[in-house]
């Protein structure tokens, strides 16, 4: 017995010994990622859209026209050059020498069914309305016209000539979106095929993707990188006890938000970065729930508190003094959103008697926040703030992320905060979701003055008149308030110490392609 | 006496494959319908879809027809061994997640299954020659220890302490032998402590037996006699603790797989839920009872095998 206990016990020690780990040391050639919110359905372009890790991932394996550079502006990519009319509706583009995996060559063919595919009726992307401005884009995507009226035409193989509905100077920047990449084979619901500076070297489901450079891509010379290995683990502690062995390079946006205890570790060790971003936390009001109908409530509400308490202590980034980040509108208001409780007050005593209620009777309000960090803070810091300030009650109710996605759309809500993220960099984009009923108009909000001005606006060729007409319509949303602005958001992360070469794009997404160490 | 003895297994057999066929249709139903229960929409992501898109994808998966012709519609399928495509996991069979994801699962249960088993058995009989000594005390502090410690806790502090801070072993994830060890000792903890314990007190119980008595009084060895008479006794209450034990480790691989990073079924019990992809949920639901009933059935096909005075009690009653 003795005998078989010790060499049992020899055995393990054995064992033990031999799965020791060994020190392993830092491949500068490899670039080793953590999709911490789990792994992507699909690497098709049009999927990938609607990940802010698969944007960034779409931007290693698939080229487009342009890509978006360290100042954010757009760069030829894909494209050799871009003629446009004086008018701004018709983009002739020439298409710069470069080959898909196999070796075969990248076409305007590839482009035209690549954004055509993503605007058929029965096709599933879910962005596709970032391509409404191309002409006839909408109503090809809604079944009421022919896919051959859309404004995408290859002339050959190394030009496509694309006409839009309306003038739109951002047009170069959604170029470089996910959903503007070329298609080698539509039919193929996972691309076998890529075109970017990596491809796909293996793929474990829910384990792991592995890039390698791609040695048919046309400016290979600049990339530094030759493999990129995406882990999928999915625990915050584990994956930041990962990073801190070195086994990962990079930890927070644009892979996961970091949670506050992460942050103040990062701190002491002063290895947090930041990044601003072009998306704001609006907190919107269901305008067709009474008493949210009256302006002068909304108003009440939006003048009554400090934002500086929530930029302080809840959300990174800064107060918002108007709807829209200085970022993406930059021209000064008439007024400021301040905190103003004597000009709240007012403003409630304004709707109290608009709507023939007195401030005993006027009814509670409910506030639903989703589970995501800081949510619930912020519900609760307004709940605090309209109580104190304005005696109104104020009920708070947490609702299951996808639940409340849903009662977003369909306007069953009444008070509920979320972040909006434009993809480019023009107030239009943010701004026409209220010009329109709809799923995208959350507080249900008509208003035919800011309708006719987004309208103009939209058709407006002229670069400044244009801006002047989204700034008056930023100041309708100020009058009117169909949401209350908190706060533009910034990104919050940190990486390897020899990292660098990253570049960040207006909606937050990272590319990688250029990074070395 | 051999044709009774056959027809009475069979009768024993079709008894509980008829009672295995209604828990498996019933928890199908059930799951089904509670699914649909829930609110929330299967395609609802950050970015908002446009109306004509949901309906499209709606129609696409049938979702717009009654629910009733939803649930038929899915039985057919199953007839078929057909469990249908991720909703989330586009032209993903859900056959294929699984069949790819529960090889590790499984090798991470079975690697914890076999050290509680072991550790088990070996604790408890250690545990049993020195009853009502300090040492069959100290043996029972550190098993209520084990029972008490939850398997996050547990898996965390392997983590921090072998992984983290030693060095020894890998942080996360799964491929090589060593990346098996933190994960199936902290999942094989709890079980092992309840084995001990059940072992040991089955053992004293049996020790304390006439035969037992006769046995030392031949002379033989406390080891001996452990290992010729009293094990096999034991070990029927362990046969039976195996169903609940093999459900044990499999709901506690959850929480240890997520910790480590370990790309087993877990993760996709858990997201498809949230997620609301109703052919992975079923498909997950459906497997894990088919599995756990399995056992289960098992477990009592082998206790009926062990226990001859089952056999007898049937013909009796």
């Amino acid at each position: 017995m003795l005998k078989a206990k010790t060499s049992c016990l020899l055995l393990l020690i054995v064992m033990v010994f031999m799965s020791c780990q060994k020190k392993e040391e830092k491949r500068v050639d490899t670039l080793n990622l953590n999709f911490q919110e789990g792994d992507l359905p699909s690497l098709h372009p049009h999927g990938l859209m609607i990940y802010l890790r698969g944007i960034s991932l779409s931007k290693n394996i698939y080229e487009g026209f342009t890509r978006i550079d360290e100042k954010g502006l757009p760069q030829l990519a894909g494209a050799d050059s871009i003629d446009v009319t004086p008018d701004g509706l018709k983009y002739e583009i020439h298409l710069r020498e470069n080959h898909w995996t196999d070796g075969s060559l990248v076409t305007a063919r590839d482009y035209e069914n690549g954004w055509k595919e993503a605007l058929s009726p029965t096709s599933n992307c879910p962005r596709a309305d970032l391509l409404y401005m191309i002409k006839n884009a909408e109503q090809a995507k809604k079944g009421l016209i022919e896919s051959g009226s859309i404004g995408i035409q290859s002339l050959n193989d190394q030009t496509l000539l694309v006409e839009l509905a309306h003038p739109s100077p951002h047009f170069l920047e959604l170029l470089a979106q996910p959903i503007c990449a070329p298609l080698a084979d539509v039919k193929e619901k996972e691309p076998k095929k890529f075109n970017g500076p990596f491809q796909v070297a293996g793929w474990k489901h829910g384990d792991y993707l592995n890039l390698k450079k791609n040695p048919n891509y046309w400016d290979k010379d600049q990339i530094v990188l030759e493999n990129i290995n995406i882990y999928m683990v999915q625990d915050t502690m584990t994956a930041f006890t990962m990073f801190e062995k070195g086994q990962i390079d990079w930890v927070g946006v644009p892979l996961v938000p970091l949670p506050i205890e992460i942050i103040s570790r990062l701190e002491e060790k002063k290895a947090l970065k930041s990044h601003p971003v072009d998306r704001a936390f609006w907190v919107f009001l269901n305008t067709l729930s009474p008493p949210l109908s009256s302006p002068s409530i909304r108003q009440a509400l939006n003048l009554s508190f400090d934002r500086k308490a929530i930029t302080d202590h809840i959300f990174t980034g800064h107060p918002l003094k108007k709807p829209l980040p200085d970022a993406l509108l930059s021209i000064e208001p008439a007024f400021e959103i301040e905190e103003n409780l004597v000009l709240a007050n007012q403003e409630f005593e304004l709707g109290l008697e608009e709507l023939n209620l007195t401030r005993e009777t006027f009814p509670p309000l409910v506030i639903t926040y989703s589970q995501q960090a800081g949510r619930k803070q912020v519900a609760e810091y307004l709940q605090q703030v309209w109580s104190k300030g304005l005696g109104i009650e104020v009920k708070l109710e947490p609702q299951e992320w996808n639940i409340f996605r849903v009662n977003l759309g369909t306007g069953n809500y009444q008070i509920s905060g979320s972040f909006e993220a434009a993809f480019y960099k023009d107030p239009l984009e943010l701004m026409q979701k209220f010009a329109t009923l709809g799923p995208n108009n959350f507080p249900q909000w008509t208003n035919p003055e800011f309708i006719e001005i987004v309208n103009l606006a939209r058709n407006e060729v002229d670069p400044d008149k244009r801006i002047n007409l989204l700034a008056d319509a930023e100041q309708i949303l100020m009058e009117d308030v169909p949401f209350i602005p908190i706060c533009s958001d910034e990104f919050i992360f940190s990486h390897h110490t020899d990292l660098k070469g990253y570049i960040f794009d207006c909606v937050g997404a990272c590319d990688f392609s250029r990074a070395a160490f | 006496m051999g044709d009774r003895d056959f027809l009475m297994t069979t009768h024993f057999l079709i008894k509980k494959a008829f009672i295995f066929v209604i828990s498996l249709t019933m928890v199908i139903t059930l799951t089904f319908f509670l699914m649909h229960l829930i609110p929330g929409d299967p395609f609802m992501e950050e970015q908002m879809i446009s109306e004509e898109i949901l309906k499209a994808m709606h129609h696409d998966y049938g979702l717009d027809k009654p629910l009733i012709m939803q649930y038929f519609y899915y039985l057919k399928g199953l007839f078929h061994l057909d469990l249908g495509f991720s909703f989330k996991y586009q032209g993903r069979p859900v056959a294929q997640i699984i069949s790819e994801a529960f090889p590790i699962s499984f090798a991470l249960g079975i690697q914890a299954l076999l050290i509680a088993l072991g550790g088990g058995l070996i604790g408890g009989s250690i545990a049993s020659l020195y009853h009502r000594k300090w040492q069959d005390q100290a043996i029972l502090a550190f098993l209520a220890l084990c029972l008490s410690v939850p398997a996050f806790l547990s898996a965390t502090l392997f983590q921090y302490l072998f992984a983290m801070q030693l060095d020894l072993f890998p942080v996360a994830r799964w491929g090589s032998f060593s990346h098996t060890i933190l994960p199936s000792l902290a999942l094989a903890l709890f079980p092992f402590a309840y084995l001990a314990r059940l072992a040991r007190t089955n053992i004293i119980e049996v020790l304390q037996q006439d035969y037992i008595v006769t046995a030392r009084s031949k002379g033989l060895s406390q080891w001996e006699i452990l290992y010729k008479h009293v094990l096999k006794n034991a070990l029927l209450p362990v046969v039976a603790y195996l169903g609940p034990l093999i459900a044990a480790v499999f709901m506690g691989s959850f929480v240890i797989e997520k910790i480590f990073g370990i790309p087993g079924l877990g993760q996709w019990l858990v997201t498809s839920i949230g997620n609301r992809d109703y052919p992975l949920i079923m498909g997950l639901a459906i497997f894990y009872s088919f599995l756990l009933m399995g056992f289960n059935f098992l477990v009592d096909c082998v206790y009926y095998l062990l226990d001859p005075r089952i056999k007898k009690g049937e013909s009796n009653g």
